[in-house]
């Protein structure tokens, strides 16, 4: 989710049309375009932009052209007048493997205004963060175009040759001093770094416009105010999205009154003339649509909302026949489509369904099984909690005196509190326990809930164990209370089982047991160790149980 | 009778613990750890807290203006406890709080012979009931607390959102916490370069690192796969970004609800119409503050079958306004989510907050995640989170509460 600042009154001039100045009323209208009000503050606007994959949208621009649509401004396709630049510019064929391609454009007429400025900065960064992947797959450049001769190359350089001034520096570099010292060349570096070759835009002078994607010049590469006529690219490792930023660029500018011309791009001895604002074709099926929304559109309703949206519409009747504008590389499938015309028949619109299942409800077996554990633990007078599947190796062996095991360990923890799934639950409890020495005793408390333990067979090289876990705490606690709960549950639950001795680290020795049901492990129970108890600073003695419910549930698990 | 108990008359002739902490502290602060020299610490400690005569900041305790106080005044419950000893009598409050302690009990060498104090079996049997005299109990006494076992409020609370979906009709789904990317990213069409698979949004296991897809499963994988890299059988374009088996055997911690609904579509014995939901466990990588959860629970289901439209997601998500955030005042606003489209984000009105939450995310699977799947009926789908809801529900601020380790406030919650 992208948030775009903008002012309103620019909003207003490139809409045509003045806008609410409160924020649920901009919401109403901001709501074709998946946007929403982040912030308002007198002529300040900040726009939060939903949809992940509208490029289209990260600009001022971008969002009026959208909203002229249910303003009633303007409806169907966007036309955007493209005139002939002249230039060329000769994609070197050493790019491919670096960077291979290239979409350029040339602007004329530009009114270079503030709000412009900021527009165009803004929907470069996020257009190329995003969308771009951090110029990853694409990033753009724009240029003074008077300053530059064609035709250009984009073409390859070696690290230590075509020194150039990069922008907002006074020094010429190399592009490998750029990588070094340059604010941008450490940021994106990497991008190229590993390469033989870098790639450059030279002009018919042999000046180095810019190293994409790093670096624009600080000659050419530099546009203010004394600007009226512009060079756009855009550079990157896949065509279509590489020309998609230039259209949508271009697009952007045209929307602020410029001219966009079009550059011819040589690619060996194919020419490919970009920008490229013929739409794209697609077929929406009418029944399909009313289908899908639940409505009973007519041809002729269901254009009008497809024009509102922006789309051109070719062909009226039970299959639309749609123009898809350039810009919207969102546009994967109909469905895309068809959401559009719910949007513009208006949300609030719609008459909910209430729901008249004809499905029969259950409970998960699991859950029933564990909800039967819980009643009984609660019957048992026994406090339920709730804590965190995530903790670290050290409070689950290191505290519990027991030799590390393995456990599911996270290789991005973001605190090394919270760097591994729990493999037994006992920690937990003790753990609770340890933040509540204030409180009343007896403290009698459980949880039933989920460890993680790895497993060699399983397709997620682990298994989701239910566990139950009871801790008590009072002057008192011993072993035999411990039995009596454990039995309490397993007779509860109608299990058979089998008590047997046990040596367990965290328990003292002989007083801690095993609990096998048809003949297998499922827990255990005892006095923890006072050594245990230590290292938690708990001072009166605690008894604890763990039981594997997943085993007591199936006879086979 | 009631008389001091030995702990009672010790603090008669020593103080009480807690005063003998204040004064410890009277200059400098103290580390919580370093309680050397002080007598009954853990106790001290809790009633001076309980007395508001300290605070504890970053792991020392100091004295707080009702503690500076209490240096210089007598202490009440000193008195009480001289006042027992004399005439094992003393002000109900104070009373209360001697019982809580276990200072005060029953004296019963102090009874008279004659007088009953504990009913017996053999007074009822022999008959004798009818001859002795019973002692004389003070209804206004005080009795020490009773804390009963019953369910964490929160969890209690998802008890009861469970019982309203199960009514409605849905079957609960349930699946492994450690997951491989394969349902919790790719079934969900999410791109292998996309920005939401990186380390900032998902939590990925170190060792091993990858998982196998299941025999059972590679069918899925293979239409997966076309279905990102060019649209496959689903009318779609696809993302032509290159996806490989390595990626989607990549294990993560789940990170979204809707991973359980991707396995539920890949069963071979699901219903349709069925009607699904879980109440899922999943993870991201926060920093755990009073927004923030790393570890968090969503209310995910589908619903599937033919005659699914997007009228009926509206009439699921205000059925949810109703029955989980218990209101009536439900609008809806055009949303974007990777998985569905149409998408629509439910919002709620909260009358305390006096706004529109946004609270209810749903919409209808998109084909390139039916139709990999082998599923022909339209799914409708949404992912609620389930913690936030309960919070704005409740007036609950921090969202650790959620999790709570305190055990007071624990056995305070009312049953609900």
């Amino acid at each position: 989710m992208a948030i775009i600042e903008t002012s309103i009154t620019d909003l207003e001039n490139l809409v045509g049309r003045k806008l609410p100045r409160d924020a649920e009323k901009l919401n109403d209208i901001l709501q074709y375009a998946k946007c929403e009000v982040e912030r308002l503050e007198n002529d300040n606007l900040a726009v939060s932009v939903e949809d992940a994959n509208r490029p289209d949208l990260l600009s001022a621009e971008g969002i009026a052209r959208e909203l002229r649509g249910p303003l009633g401004v303007s409806s169907g396709l966007a036309n955007f007048k493209v005139g002939k630049s002249g230039v060329t510019v000769t994609v070197d064929k050493k790019l491919e493997g670096i960077r291979a391609y290239a979409a350029c454009a040339v602007v004329k007429g530009v009114k270079v205004t503030e709000p412009l400025l900021v527009q165009l900065i803004q929907l470069q960064e996020k257009m190329n963060g995003t969308y771009g992947r951090n110029r990853k797959v694409v990033g753009t450049g724009i240029y003074n175009f008077d300053k530059i001769k064609a035709p250009i190359r984009y073409t390859v350089t070696d690290p230590e040759e075509h020194r150039f001034v990069p922008l907002d520096m006074e020094e010429a570099l190399t592009p490998k001093q750029v990588l070094q010292q340059h604010p941008k060349g450490q940021e994106f570096g990497h991008l190229i770094a590993d390469k033989r070759w870098w790639p450059v835009f030279i002009d018919a002078n042999d000046k180095v416009l810019s190293m994409p994607p790093i670096i624009n010049s600080n000659y050419s590469g530099r546009v203010d105010s004394s600007a009226t006529n512009l060079f756009i690219e855009a550079t990157g490792t896949a065509w279509a999205p590489t020309l998609a930023a230039l259209n949508i660029t271009a697009a952007a500018l045209a929307e602020r009154g410029g001219k966009v011309q079009s550059v011819v791009m040589m690619y060996g001895g194919k020419k490919i003339v970009t920008p490229d604002f013929r739409p794209g074709a697609a077929f929406v099926k009418l029944d399909e649509t009313n289908e899908r929304l639940g409505l009973a559109l007519k041809p002729a309703e269901a254009a009008k909302l497809l024009k509102r949206a922006r789309y051109g519409v070719k062909k009226i009747g039970p299959t639309m026949k749609v123009d898809v504008p350039a810009y919207r590389v969102d546009v994967m499938h109909p469905v895309d489509i068809i959401e559009d015309i719910a949007i513009q028949y208006g949300y609030q619109k719609f008459e909910p369904i209430a729901p008249a299942l004809p499905t029969v409800g259950a409970m998960s077996v699991r859950e029933k099984f564990s909800d039967k554990v819980r009643e009984v633990a609660i019957g048992l007078g026994l406090q339920e909690v709730l804590n965190f599947t995530l903790t670290n190796r050290r409070e689950m062996f290191g505290k519990m005196s027991m030799p590390e095991q393995r456990v599911m360990v996270v290789a991005n923890p973001v605190s090394s509190e919270f760097d591994a799934l729990r493999g037994w639950t006992v920690p937990s409890l003790l753990g609770f326990l340890a933040q509540n020495r204030m409180q009343d005793y007896p403290q009698m408390i459980f949880e039933v809930g989920d460890c993680v333990v790895p497993d060699a067979l399983a397709a997620e090289r682990s298994l989701t164990r239910r566990k139950l876990a009871i801790a008590g705490s009072h002057v008192n606690a011993n072993l035999t209370e411990a039995r009596s709960m454990v039995e309490s549950v397993l007779k509860n639950l109608g299990q058979r089982y089998e008590i047997v001795g046990y040596n367990h680290p965290s328990f003292i020795p002989t007083r801690c047991a095993e609990v096998r049901v048809r003949g297998r492990h499922i827990g255990f129970y005892g006095e923890v160790h006072p050594a245990v108890l230590e290292a938690w600073k708990l001072e009166l003695p605690v008894i604890a149980i763990e039981l594997d419910l997943d085993a007591l549930m199936s006879p086979s698990a | 009778m009631i008389r001091l108990t030995e702990e009672g008359k010790r603090y008669l002739e020593q103080g009480l613990p807690e005063k003998a902490l204040i004064d410890s502290i009277k200059d400098k602060p103290r580390a919580m750890q370093d309680m050397s020299g002080l007598p009954d610490s853990a106790i001290a400690m809790q009633w001076a807290k309980k007395n508001g005569w300290i605070a504890v900041k970053g792991g020392s305790m100091e004295l707080t203006a009702a503690g500076m106080e209490a240096l210089h005044e007598r202490y009440p419950l000193q008195d009480a406890l001289a006042e027992v000893e004399q005439g094992g009598e003393t002000g109900a409050e104070f009373m209360n709080i001697l019982w809580s302690r276990k200072l005060v009990a029953e004296a019963k060498e102090a009874i008279k012979i004659d007088e009953v104090v504990q009913l017996t079996p053999e007074l009822i049997k022999s008959g004798a009931w009818k001859t002795v005299p019973f002692r004389k109990y003070d209804p206004k006494a005080p009795a020490p607390p009773w804390y009963p076992g019953k369910k964490q409020a929160y969890l209690a609370f998802l008890d009861e959102v469970k019982t309203e979906l199960i009514a409605l009709g849905f079957e609960e789904m349930s699946g492994p916490l450690v997951e491989l990317g394969f349902y919790d990213l790719d079934a969900l069409f999410v791109p292998q370069d996309h920005p939401a698979r990186g380390v900032h949004d998902n939590y990925y296991i170190k060792e091993p690192s990858h998982g196998s897809i299941p025999v059972a499963h590679r069918k899925f994988l293979e239409e997966i796969k076309k279905t990102h890299e060019n649209g496959g059988k689903s009318g779609s374009r696809g993302w032509h970004v290159p996806f490989t088996e390595r990626e989607a055997a990549r294990l993560v911690l789940r990170s979204q609800g809707t991973a359980l609904s991707a396995r539920w579509l890949m069963k071979q014995d699901i219903n349709i119409p069925g009607a699904y939901f879980a109440i899922a466990r999943c993870y991201r990588p926060e920093k755990l503050d009073a927004t923030h959860l790393t570890e968090f629970n969503q209310l995910e289901g589908i619903v599937l079958g033919e005659g699914g439209n997007f009228r009926r997601v509206l009439g699921l998500l205000s059925e949810f306004a109703r029955k989980i955030a218990g209101t009536d005042k439900v609008k809806f606003r055009p949303a974007y989510f990777p998985f569905t489209e149409p998408s629509v984000q439910g919002m709620v009105w909260h009358p305390k907050l006096r706004k529109w939450i946004e609270m209810l995310p749903a919409g209808m699977f998109r084909p390139e995640l039916t139709t990999p799947l082998g599923i022909k009926v339209p799914v409708m789908a949404w992912g609620i989170g389930i913690d936030r809801l309960f919070m704005i529900r409740e007036g609950i601020t921090d969202i650790r509460q959620l999790f709570s380790q305190d055990l007071g406030w624990l056995r305070s919650t009312k049953v609900t």
